[in-house]
C-alpha cells in the first residue's frame, strides 16, 4: 500500500536525533543522568533538570539495531542462563559487554542514579548488579499491591484515585518520590519548587488529554488513519519528554494531522478489511511485521497499548497535590496492563472502542510479568468475538524469533476473520 | 479459625506475636485442576501454579483464609489469578478467603508504617486472634558427617530429594532456602519481626543488595568446600546472581556445581541425571 507517513512522525524522530545529540554532548561534558525503568515516575528528574534514559527505550534501541542477539549471547557467556528477562536486562548486559562496537553511541556513561520498582521479581536484582558495575546509587521504589484489583481502573483511577488505589499505598509512594526528590537535588544542584512542579503536571495532564482524543479519534474512524508503527514514535517520544513544550506541542500537531487525515478519507489501508490489535510490548526488532498484511490481505494494524495508555495510565486529576497524584500515576502502573482483571478488561473494551476483529497476542515466556496474564486475555477477547492469535516470541530476542511461522499464524487468523465475514 | 499461608519466607515470628498460627501450603504439589488450566500460562512459578490448582480443586475448602505474601516470588500473580478465579465463579464455594499480605522488606519510617497498616487490615479483615502465641522453635541442626562441606543456593525446592542426594556426597551445612524460612520467621513482637523481615538478606525481592556479601560471609564462616546451584527451569530472578556466586565461590576456594534447571519437585529420575555431576558418584 502506498501511505505518506505524518509530516509529525519525521518531526518526531528529528527532534529526538536532535536531543540524543545533545544528551551525548551533556554526558561528554559530564552532566549526570538518570537511567530508569518505564514504571518510575521521570517527572522528578524532568523537574529537577537531569535528563532521563529509559531503560526499555535503550532496550528497543538495542533491538532495532539488531544488537540483540550478539549482546544475549554474549550474556550466556556471562554466566546468566537463557530463561531471563531480556527487555529489562538487555542495557544490563549491553553495559557488562562493554564492548563500544556493540553498543549505540559506543556506550553510556556510568549515570548518576538508577531508579526502578520493585513491580517484577527479578527488577531488583538487574539494577542491583549494574548499581554495583558502576557505582551509581540505586533507589528502588517498594511495590506493594491492592488487595483487589476492582474493576474499571481506567475510569476511577483519573479522579477516584485516593479511594481506588488506597491512602495506605499513596501515602508509602508519595514518601518514596519525596526521598527520591531529596536524592536527586544535591545531584542537579537544584530545588525542587512546588508551584513550577504543579504546572508541570498539569501540562502532563494536558498531554494525556490530546493523547485521548487522538485515540477516540483513530478508534472511531471508519478506516484505520495511522499505522501502530507510525502511532507509537509520535505517542513515546513525546512521553519520555512528557509535560515539555516541544512534547505537548507535538501531541497537538499529531491530534491535528490525524484529524485532517480522518477528515480527508485518508487511510492505511483504502479498501480494508480486518483490523488487528498488538497486545504487548513493540516487536523492536521487526516493526515491519506491523505492515506485513496490508497489501497481502488488507489487513492493518490499528491498535496498540502505547496511545491509549498515554491517556488511561497518566491522566490523574491533581486535586490539589501534585505529588500524591504522580504518586497516584505510578503505584499501580504496569501491573494494570498484565494483571486480571484489569489487562483483560481494558482490552476488551479497547477491541470494542476500536471494532478490532483479530488481536495479536505476544506472549513472552522468558519474562515472567509482560507474560501473565496472556491466557485470560485471549479467552476474554474470544469471548468477546475477537480473533486471537498468540504468538511465543520476546519484544527485543530476535534469535529466537520465527517471522515465517509467526506471519504465517497471523495470515490464518485474518484468513479465519474474513471466512467469518463472508460465510458463503 | 484455621488459616493458610503462601510464600516462601513465611514471617512466622510475626504471626505469633500477633496471635495468629498459620499453616505453610507454599510447597505442596498437586495435580492439574481441568477448571482453571487453561488460565495458567506454562511459564507461571511452579508453587503459584500448584497452589491455584489446590485451591480451584477443593484441597483448601477446610481453611478459613489464605493468606499471599506478596514479597514472596509469584506470590501476586497467585493471589490475582485467584481473585480472578472467584469473580469468575472457577472456585468451591467453600473455598477460604484470599488476603494478600503487603511485608515490606526495609526499615524506613515510610515503610514501617505501611507495614504496621497492613497488620491493622490484617487483624481487621482476619481478626479478632488469641494472645501471642510461643515463637517458632528454629530448626536443628544436623551433626555434620564425613565428606566436603556443602552449601545449596539458588531457587526454593518443594521436596528434599536434592537435600538427600547432597547429603550422600557431605553434610549440607548451608541451605539457603532454610535459612531465608528461618530469618524470615524471627523475631518475637512485633518490632523484632518487622525488623527481621528488613534485615533478611536471602529474601528473594529483598531491596538492599545484601546477597551476595552474606553469601560470602556464609561460605567463609561454614567453611563451605562445594556450592551447588540450581533454578527453575522458567527462573527469572536466582540466575542474575549466577556469576556472582561463581565469583565468591572461587574467592573462596570452594568448587561449584551448577546442576543447571531442575523441576521444583524433582523426582529420583531427574536427580539421577545430576547425581553423576557429583565427584563422589560411582564411575
Amino acid at each position: 500500500m502506498s501511505h505518506a507517513p505524518l509530516a509529525c512522525s519525521r518531526d518526531a524522530l528529528d527532534h529526538q536525533r536532535a536531543w540524543t545529540r545533545r544528551l551525548r554532548d551533556r554526558l561528554a561534558a559530564g552532566d549526570g543522568y538518570a537511567f530508569v525503568n518505564a514504571d518510575t515516575p521521570h517527572e522528578v528528574f524532568h523537574a529537577l533538570g537531569m535528563p532521563v534514559v529509559v531503560n526499555q527505550w535503550w532496550s528497543s534501541v538495542l533491538a532495532a539495531k539488531q544488537l540483540s542477539a550478539p549482546l544475549l549471547d554474549r550474556a550466556a557467556g556471562m554466566g546468566f542462563h537463557d530463561s531471563l528477562a531480556k527487555y529489562s536486562a538487555l542495557p544490563l548486559i549491553s553495559a557488562l559487554d562493554g564492548d563500544p562496537a556493540r553498543q549505540p553511541w559506543g556506550g553510556l556513561p556510568a549515570p548518576a542514579i538508577f531508579c526502578a520498582r520493585a513491580s517484577a521479581d527479578d527488577h531488583q536484582r538487574i539494577f542491583q548488579h549494574w548499581a554495583r558495575h558502576t557505582g551509581a546509587p540505586l533507589c528502588l521504589l517498594h511495590a506493594p499491591a491492592p488487595d483487589r484489583n476492582e474493576p474499571g481502573w481506567w475510569h476511577r483511577a483519573r479522579s477516584d484515585w485516593e479511594t481506588f488505589h488506597g491512602s495506605a499505598r499513596l501515602d508509602l509512594m508519595q514518601a518514596q518520590i519525596t526521598d527520591l526528590i531529596a536524592q536527586v537535588e544535591p545531584l542537579t544542584g537544584r530545588r525542587y519548587d512546588a508551584g513550577a512542579f504543579a504546572a508541570y503536571m498539569d501540562r502532563i495532564e494536558a498531554q494525556a488529554c490530546i493523547f485521548e482524543d487522538v485515540n477516540a479519534m483513530i478508534a472511531a474512524a471508519p478506516r484505520t488513519p495511522v499505522r501502530i508503527a507510525e502511532q507509537i514514535p509520535n505517542v513515546m517520544l513525546p512521553q519520555w519528554h512528557r509535560g515539555s513544550d516541544w512534547a505537548l506541542a507535538h501531541a497537538a500537531r499529531f491530534r491535528d494531522e490525524v484529524a485532517a487525515r480522518i477528515r480527508d478519507g485518508a487511510a492505511v489501508v483504502p479498501d480494508e478489511r480486518v483490523r488487528m490489535m498488538w497486545i504487548g510490548a513493540g516487536l523492536w526488532f521487526d516493526t515491519g511485521f506491523y505492515t506485513s498484511f496490508e497489501d497481502s490481505h488488507r489487513a492493518v494494524f490499528a491498535w496498540s497499548m502505547y496511545l491509549p495508555f498515554a491517556a488511561d495510565g497518566y491522566i490523574r486529576h491533581g486535586r490539589g497535590d501534585p505529588i500524591r497524584a504522580l504518586a497516584a500515576r505510578f503505584v499501580s502502573m504496569n501491573e494494570q496492563l498484565h494483571q486480571p482483571p484489569w489487562a483483560n478488561d481494558w482490552l476488551v473494551k479497547q477491541a470494542r472502542d476500536y471494532r478490532i476483529d483479530l488481536a495479536v497476542v505476544l506472549v513472552p515466556e522468558a519474562d515472567r510479568p509482560s507474560g501473565y496474564g496472556t491466557r485470560f486475555i485471549a479467552h476474554d477477547l474470544r469471548a468477546a468475538g475477537v480473533e486471537v492469535v498468540e504468538i511465543a516470541a520476546d519484544m527485543v530476542d530476535a534469535r529466537k524469533w520465527n517471522a515465517g511461522a509467526a506471519r504465517a499464524a497471523v495470515a490464518a487468523g485474518i484468513d479465519r476473520v474474513t471466512e467469518r465475514q463472508n460465510p458463503d | 479459625m484455621r488459616i493458610a499461608a503462601f510464600g516462601h519466607g513465611l514471617p512466622h515470628g510475626l504471626f505469633a506475636a500477633l496471635g495468629l498460627r498459620a499453616e505453610d501450603v507454599t510447597l505442596a504439589p498437586a495435580p492439574a485442576d481441568p477448571k482453571i488450566a487453561p488460565f495458567l500460562e506454562p511459564f507461571m512459578d511452579p508453587f503459584a501454579a500448584s497452589l491455584l490448582h489446590r485451591l480451584a480443586g477443593g484441597a483448601l475448602d477446610g481453611c478459613d483464609a489464605l493468606i499471599f505474601l506478596r514479597e514472596s516470588p509469584g506470590a501476586l500473580p497467585a493471589f490475582h489469578y485467584a481473585c480472578e478465579f472467584e469473580r469468575r465463579g472457577l472456585l468451591p464455594a467453600q473455598a477460604p478467603r484470599l488476603h494478600l499480605l503487603n511485608l515490606i522488606p526495609a526499615a524506613t519510617p515510610a515503610a514501617e508504617a505501611y507495614n504496621r497498616t497492613e497488620l491493622d487490615r490484617l487483624r481487621a479483615t482476619l481478626g479478632p486472634f488469641g494472645p501471642p502465641l510461643p515463637p517458632p522453635s528454629p530448626p536443628a541442626a544436623p551433626a555434620p558427617g564425613p565428606g566436603p562441606r556443602h552449601a545449596l543456593l539458588g531457587a526454593p525446592l518443594g521436596n528434599g530429594r536434592l537435600h538427600r542426594l547432597i547429603a550422600r556426597a557431605g553434610p549440607l551445612v548451608f541451605d539457603q532456602q532454610a535459612e531465608d524460612a528461618a530469618r524470615a520467621a524471627a523475631g518475637t513482637t512485633l518490632s523484632e519481626a518487622l525488623a527481621a523481615q528488613a534485615a533478611n538478606p536471602f529474601a528473594a525481592r529483598q531491596p538492599a543488595d545484601a546477597y551476595s556479601p552474606a553469601i560470602a560471609r556464609e561460605i567463609a564462616s561454614r567453611r563451605i568446600a562445594r556450592v551447588v546451584w540450581q533454578v527453575d527451569p522458567h527462573d527469572d530472578l536466582w540466575g542474575w546472581l549466577a556469576p556472582d556466586i561463581r565469583r565468591i565461590a572461587a574467592a573462596a576456594g570452594a568448587d561449584v556445581l551448577d546442576l543447571g534447571t531442575l523441576p521444583r519437585w524433582p523426582s529420583d529420575a531427574d536427580l539421577a541425571a545430576v547425581a553423576a555431576l557429583f565427584p563422589e558418584a560411582p564411575r
